[in-house]
């Protein structure tokens, strides 16, 4: 099988009162394993109501989401929760690390056999073999988000959603975070799927995705 | 590094929130365990007390019993009578009467068994110490109580209420008694139930207590006194529990968007619900045993500053707080709190995560 995740005329709305919004309007996608993939779009396109369907967090209004060809309706949300721990990583925009918890400590939290060694392996190949310790608040924008990276790493995934991962980063943070992203891609067959704005960060994908008004508008593949 | 962990955290994460809240669970854990352990540990006493007695009955004049009015002594016939039954052996009388020395009231007891008593000297003649200081008695002064003259031998912590309190040897106190006694104090061959039967209907106008009754009547005594206690010192730990629902309501909707990244990265709607149960547990663990170690203090204390004035200087804070007690308390408190915990931490698991992770 050669797809991870395959969404299929996937409609979500919302309800807000009386109204109904049309978040996503019948929309197709396949990701590919091993593919590293770009969304982009203006605010209010849908990008996140994808991402968040894509990493079962959520289930569509109509139409199938499938992980590696089971439909995800299927699972309980238990099973889910499970699938989420094992299968897949989470990056975004900020606010993401345990505030209570070390760098160290939040890496180890997902872990289903805590493994400090692991965690600390993680910890060095992202550059911050000296942050162990420290807590949230005490680090930059760009390390927060390296933690956060490390974290999704902690068991594994097959594959990583990240929802503007550099929003808050500048461009030196931002192809940081970028390089890190295309190296897991690459060196480790990870499944990389990045919403953004930053047409710099956009860059790094082999396929950049259009979207506008809840459908897909068009795809470039890159280098 | 399990999501457990993170309940302990979040306790220190706010620590003035969560000593406030625990507050609650302390005062409440504190009073009760001060108000039942203080009832508990007198209980217990007594009871060593009434076990540690010489005599398996004691037998006084029914018409008069133990504190009622009317004839409350026994007469020297009646007294003689009780000593001729074959049932009971080692008799020992005592008696007790009011009386004056230099004006001010004392209670004269005649003894014939002095271990009830902790006495600084020797046995025969002593006086409470608050009256020696005050009379500037020493041992080897001299009073005179009904016209009689004794050397004091000794004195002794123990206090009468508001009044002086002079225990003298019964050979030496029944004479001034017209040779009336209080009441008989024996042992008995076989059993004392049965012996207490004979005695109340072999001699006529007396009535026989045993070690049981006297128990008993403790018992029923303190367990009401500490029925009502407790339930005003429950009133506290509900206030706490309370407290509890309150500040965990407000920690879960504050933390909304970290509970929307927990079950994100996968912890499911159980473990996140037990995280939240685990928190509030922890609260009122700590509380609880905070609580305790406090009421701990204030019992020894009052044993040292309190206790020999109620004569009971040996008396031991296990008596006071026995294991059971101390389990319950804990375990209670920590119980309740997770059952207060129960609404918020249900509140938590509902989340929807998509809408967790939009909060800000
Ligand atoms: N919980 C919700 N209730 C109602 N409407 C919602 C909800 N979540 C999203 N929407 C609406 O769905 C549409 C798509 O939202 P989505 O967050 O996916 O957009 P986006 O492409 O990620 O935008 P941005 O770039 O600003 O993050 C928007 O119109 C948004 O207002
Ligand atoms: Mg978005």
């Amino acid at each position: 099988m050669n797809e991870i995740i395959v969404l299929e005329k996937v409609r979500k709305e919302y309800h807000v009162g009386e109204e109904t919004v049309n978040a996503l309007r019948g929309l197709d996608l396949v990701i590919k394993k091993g593919s590293f993939i770009a969304i982009m779009g203006p605010s209010g396109s849908g990008k996140s109501t994808l991402l968040h369907l894509a990493g079962i967090l959520d289930v569509p209004t109509t139409g199938t989401v499938s992980l590696e060809g089971k439909d995800i309706k299927e699972y309980s949300s238990k099973e889910q929760a499970q699938l989420r721990r094992h299968k897949i990583g989470f990056i975004f925009q900020r606010y993401n690390l345990m505030p209570q918890l070390t760098v160290l400590e939040n890496v180890l939290l997902p872990m289903v056999k805590p493994d400090p060694e692991k965690a600390k392996a993680i910890l060095d190949k992202l550059g911050l073999s000296d942050k162990y310790d420290r807590f949230q608040g005490q680090l930059s924008g760009g390390e927060q988000q390296r933690v956060v990276i490390a974290r999704a790493l902690a068991n594994d995934p097959a594959i990583i959603l990240a929802d503007e991962p550099t929003g808050e980063l500048d461009t030196e943070n931002t192809r940081i975070i970028m390089n890190i992203l295309r190296e897991l891609n690459q060196k480790e067959g990870i499944t990389i799927v990045v919403v953004t704005h930053n047409p710099i960060a956009a860059e790094y994908a082999e396929k950049v995705i259009k979207m506008q008004d809840g459908v897909i508008i068009g795809e470039n593949s890159q280098n | 590094m399990g999501i457990y962990r993170l309940s302990l955290k979040n306790i220190k994460r706010r620590k003035l929130r969560s000593i406030l809240t625990m507050l609650g669970i302390i005062i409440g854990v504190a009073t009760l365990v001060l108000l039942i352990g203080a009832g508990t540990g007198m209980k217990a006493y007594t009871k060593d007390q009434i076990q540690s007695m010489a005599g398996d009955i004691v037998i006084y004049n029914s018409s008069g019993g133990m504190y009622a009015s009317g004839e409350y002594y026994l007469n020297s016939a009646t007294v003689s009578k009780i000593k001729n039954l074959s049932q009971i052996y080692n008799v020992r009388e005592d008696t007790q009467f009011n009386s004056n020395i230099k004006n001010s009231p004392v209670v004269v007891v005649g003894l014939s068994d002095w271990s009830q008593i902790k006495v600084n000297g020797t046995t025969g003649v002593v006086i409470d110490k608050a009256m020696a200081d005050k009379f500037g008695y020493k041992i080897g002064s001299t009073i005179t109580i009904k016209d009689q003259e004794f050397t004091i031998t000794g004195t002794t912590k123990q206090m009468s209420m508001g009044m002086g309190l002079v225990f003298l040897d019964i050979d030496k106190a029944l004479p001034l008694n017209d040779n009336k006694v209080s009441s008989v104090t024996a042992s008995t061959k076989g059993d004392p139930e049965s012996v207490k039967k004979d005695v109340e209907s072999q001699v006529p106008g007396t009535m026989a207590l045993t070690q049981s009754d006297f128990t008993k009547q403790i018992d029923d005594m303190m367990n009401g006194i500490m029925l009502f206690i407790g339930a005003i010192a429950s009133i506290g730990l509900i206030v706490g529990v309370i407290s509890i629902v309150n500040i965990m309501l407000v920690n879960v909707t504050e933390r909304t968007r970290e509970i929307g990244v927990l079950k994100a990265i996968g912890f499911t709607n159980h473990e996140v619900l037990g995280s939240i149960l685990v928190e509030a547990g922890f609260l009122g663990f700590i509380g609880a045993v905070i609580g305790l170690i406090l009421a701990a203090v204030l019992l020894q204390l009052a044993i040292i500053f309190f206790g020999p004035q109620l004569g009971m200087e040996d008396i031991n804070l296990l008596y006071m707080l026995p294991p059971w007690l101390i389990v319950a308390v804990i375990g209670g408190a920590t119980l309740l709190s997770m059952l207060a915990g129960l609404y918020p931490a249900w509140k938590a698991s509902r989340l929807n995560v998509v809408e967790a992770l939009r909060h800000e």
